[in-house]
C-alpha cells in the first residue's frame, strides 16, 4: 500500500497530464470513435486464427460466388474462398505494412530531418533538395515504378517501395520543428552544461518535436494502408492467393455486377480502417494541440 | 569586497586582446574590438554595457557558444586556468562547459527544456558531467535544490518547469549550472526578467552560494544597482571595447571615463527632489558596421579632441589596478 502512494507520489506530474489528455479525449467523441476501430482492428489481426471461420486461401470451385450467408458472412469470391476469412485476415497484411512503413518512414525521416534542422548549411540543402526531389514526383506513381523494378511481387517489395517514398514528408516535418527549437534557450543551456550535440539533438530537440511527429504518423498509417491497396489493386502488389483487401477488390471487380460482395467487404475494410486511423490522428492533433493545453 | 586584488594573484580566466566579428549580409560587424580582462578565483566580476555592446557576446566566447557563422572570433586568447580554450578541439570543450565554466541564461522561463521534469533534468546534467550513478546524481539534485532553497525539493524533481515561477525556475538553473562545483559561473542577466524583489532575493542566493563554494562569477547585466550589489570588480563596454575596469568601490565613487561617468549620471538618485531632469549621453549606440574611426565613443563625448577622431586610446593604468581607455588621461 505505501508503495503505491509513494509511486503516486512521485509521479504526480505525470498522473496529472496523463489525467488531463484522458479528459481531452472524454470530450471529443471522434477520437474514441477512431480509437475503437483501431482497437478492435489490432485485436482482429492478433486473433485472426482463432476468429476467421475458414482458411483464407483455401479454394472450393463447388462453393464460388455465393452470396452472403450464415455459412458465408461475407460471402465466397471466384474462387470459392470465404470473404469473410479473407478480410479478417487481410487486417494483419495490412497492419503489418502500415506500420512497417510508417517505422522506417519515420526512422529515416527522423534522422535526416535532425541532421539538416540542426546543422544546417550544406548537408541541410543537400537534404532538402533530394526531399524536394521526391515530392516533384507523385508519390504513388513513384512507388509503382520501384515496385515494377523490384521484379518481384510481395507484400514486403511494397512495403519497400512505399517506404522509399514516404521518408521525405517526415524530413520537412521534423526538420520545421528543429529549426525553431534550436534557437530555443534550453538548447543553448544545454551545451553551456556540456551537452555534446547528439544529445541535445535527441535528448533535448526530439522530444520536444514528437506532437507533431505523432499526428503524422498516425494520419500516414491510414494514408500508406490506402495506398498499398492501391498498389496491390492494380497489380504492383501482394502475389496471388494473399488475402490484401487491395487485391481481393481487384479480383473482385469482374464479378462486381453480380456478386456485389467479392468488392464490397474489402473495400469497406480499407475504408473503416483508413477512416479510423485519420479520426484518431485529428483528435491527436487537437489533444496534443499546446494552445489547448494550459 | 575584500577579495580585491591588484594584479599578482592568481587567475582564473584571462581574455587578451579578443577580436570578434559578425559576417552579415550588410558587411562585417566589428563586435568586439579588443578586449582584455582578467577574472581572479572567488570574485565577482561584472561587465556593464547598453545592449549591443558586446557583452553577452564575449561571455558566449568563452564557452565557445558564438554561433559559426555569422561569428567568427579573429583574435585574442582566453585562457582559463593556463588552457587557451580558443585552441583546444571541440570534443575537449565538452569537458569544460558544464563542469568547470558554467552559464545561466537571462529568461528563465525558456532555459529549462519543458517537456522533462526538474528532476529528469539535473540528475541528466550531473549523470553527465560528474560521471556518478543515477542514485547518487539524484541525491546531489536533493541537495542542490535545498541550497538553492527550492521549498519542498523531494517533490519539486518530479514538477515540470511551467509548474514553477520565474523566481523559482531561476534558482533551479542556478542549482543546475552550479551542480558541478564549476571554477566559473557565467550569469547572463540572471535578474533582468524577474520582478524587483525576486531579483533581491536571486542576488542574494548568489552572493550566498559565491561565498560558500568559492566559485568566480562572470556577471552580465547593464544593471547597476546590481553591480553594486554583486561584484567586486567592474568592466565598463561600449561598442565592443572596454572603456574602463577597476575595482567596484572605486568606480561608483570616482569615474574617469566619460561614457562611465554619463551612465552614472542617468541613473536617477533616491532624495534628490523631482525638479531635475535626468541626463542622457547624447547621441545613439554607433552602428558597428561602420564603427566610428579612433575612440568609438568619441561621436558622443562631450570632452571630445582631435585626437579622439583619429586614434584608438590605449587601456591606461591610472591608479593600481583601474584602467581607462581614454585620450583625456594621457
Amino acid at each position: 500500500m505505501e508503495r503505491v502512494t509513494d509511486f503516486k507520489e512521485k509521479h504526480d506530474a505525470k498522473i496529472k497530464e496523463i489525467k488531463y489528455s484522458l479528459f481531452l479525449v472524454r470530450n471529443s467523441p471522434l477520437t474514441i470513435l477512431g480509437a475503437l476501430i483501431i482497437l478492435i482492428l489490432i485485436l482482429v489481426a492478433v486473433f485472426a486464427p482463432y476468429i476467421a471461420p475458414y482458411d483464407p486461401e483455401k479454394t472450393n470451385i463447388l462453393a464460388r460466388l455465393k452470396p452472403p450467408s450464415k455459412d458465408h458472412p461475407f460471402g465466397t469470391d471466384d474462387l470459392g474462398r470465404d470473404i469473410f476469412s479473407r478480410v479478417i485476415w487481410g487486417s494483419r497484411i495490412s497492419l503489418q505494412i502500415g506500420f512497417t512503413v510508417v517505422f522506417f518512414a519515420t526512422a529515416i525521416g527522423t534522422v535526416l530531418g535532425l541532421i539538416a534542422g540542426y546543422f544546417r548549411g550544406w548537408i541541410d540543402e543537400i537534404l532538402m533538395r533530394i526531399t524536394d526531389m521526391f515530392f516533384a514526383i507523385p508519390s504513388l506513381i513513384l512507388a509503382m515504378a520501384i515496385s515494377a523494378a523490384l521484379q518481384t511481387r510481395s507484400i514486403y517489395t511494397t512495403m519497400l517501395a512505399v517506404t522509399f517514398v514516404w521518408w521525405p514528408a517526415y524530413v520537412r516535418i521534423v526538420r520545421s520543428s528543429v529549426l525553431s527549437l534550436v534557437e530555443s534557450q534550453f538548447v543553448e543551456a544545454a551545451r553551456s552544461l556540456g551537452a555534446s550535440n547528439r544529445r541535445i539533438m535527441f535528448k533535448h530537440i526530439l522530444p520536444n518535436s514528437l506532437a507533431p511527429l505523432l499526428v503524422q504518423m498516425t494520419l500516414d498509417l491510414g494514408a500508406v494502408i490506402l495506398v498499398a491497396a492501391g498498389l496491390s489493386f492494380i497489380g504492383f502488389g501482394a502475389g496471388p492467393n494473399t488475402p490484401e483487401w487491395g487485391r481481393m477488390v481487384a479480383e473482385g471487380r469482374n464479378y462486381m455486377t453480380t456478386a456485389w460482395w467479392t468488392i464490397t467487404f474489402p473495400g469497406l475494410a480499407i475504408f473503416i480502417t483508413v477512416l479510423g486511423f485519420n479520426l484518431l490522428g485529428d483528435g491527436l492533433r487537437d489533444i496534443l494541440d499546446p494552445r489547448l493545453r494550459r | 569586497m575584500d577579495t580585491v586584488s591588484t594584479g599578482d594573484t592568481e587567475k582564473l580566466l584571462r581574455v587578451k586582446e579578443l577580436y570578434i566579428n559578425f559576417y552579415t549580409y550588410e558587411g562585417v560587424v566589428k563586435a568586439i574590438d579588443g578586449v582584455s580582462f582578467d577574472i581572479h578565483p572567488n570574485e565577482t566580476f561584472a561587465l556593464v554595457g547598453e545592449t549591443g555592446c558586446g557583452k553577452s557576446v564575449t561571455a558566449r566566447a568563452i564557452l565557445r557558444l558564438i554561433p559559426t557563422p555569422p561569428g567568427k572570433i579573429e583574435g585574442g586568447e582566453i585562457l582559463f586556468n593556463g588552457v587557451d580554450l580558443l585552441k583546444i578541439p571541440e570534443k575537449e570543450m565538452l569537458e569544460y562547459r558544464g563542469k568547470k565554466i558554467s552559464m545561466i541564461f537571462q529568461e528563465p522561463m525558456t532555459s529549462l527544456n519543458p517537456v522533462f521534469t526538474v528532476g529528469d533534468q539535473l540528475v541528466e546534467t550531473i549523470a553527465l558531467n560528474q560521471k556518478v550513478s543515477k542514485e547518487e546524481a539524484y541525491n546531489i539534485a536533493l541537495k542542490m535544490l535545498e541550497r538553492v532553497r527550492i521549498p519542498d525539493a523531494e517533490n519539486a524533481m518530479t514538477k515540470y518547469p511551467h509548474e514553477f515561477s520565474g523566481g523559482q525556475r531561476q534558482r533551479i538553473v542556478i542549482a543546475m549550472a552550479l551542480s558541478c562545483n564549476p571554477s566559473l559561473l557565467i550569469a547572463d542577466e540572471p535578474t533582468t526578467a524577474l520582478d524587483v524583489t525576486v531579483q533581491a532575493q536571486i542576488i542574494n542566493l548568489m552572493n550566498e552560494l559565491q561565498k560558500n563554494m568559492g566559485t568566480s562569477i562572470l556577471l552580465i547585466t547593464h544593471d547597476l544597482g546590481v553591480v553594486a550589489e554583486m561584484s567586486d570588480r567592474v568592466a565598463v563596454m561600449y561598442a565592443g571595447n572596454i572603456v574602463e575596469l577597476g575595482t567596484t568601490s572605486v568606480i561608483f565613487e570616482k569615474r574617469y571615463h566619460p561614457y562611465t561617468q554619463g551612465l552614472f549620471n542617468a541613473i536617477p538618485v533616491f532624495g534628490k527632489g523631482k525638479q531635475t531632469r535626468l541626463e542622457e549621453i547624447p547621441g545613439s549606440v554607433p552602428n558597428l558596421l561602420y564603427p566610428p574611426p579612433g575612440c568609438r565613443f568619441h561621436p558622443r563625448c562631450p570632452h571630445v579632441m582631435d585626437i579622439c577622431r583619429k586614434e584608438k586610446p590605449e587601456l591606461i593604468e591610472l591608479e593600481p589596478g583601474h584602467y581607462v581607455r581614454c585620450h583625456l588621461y594621457r
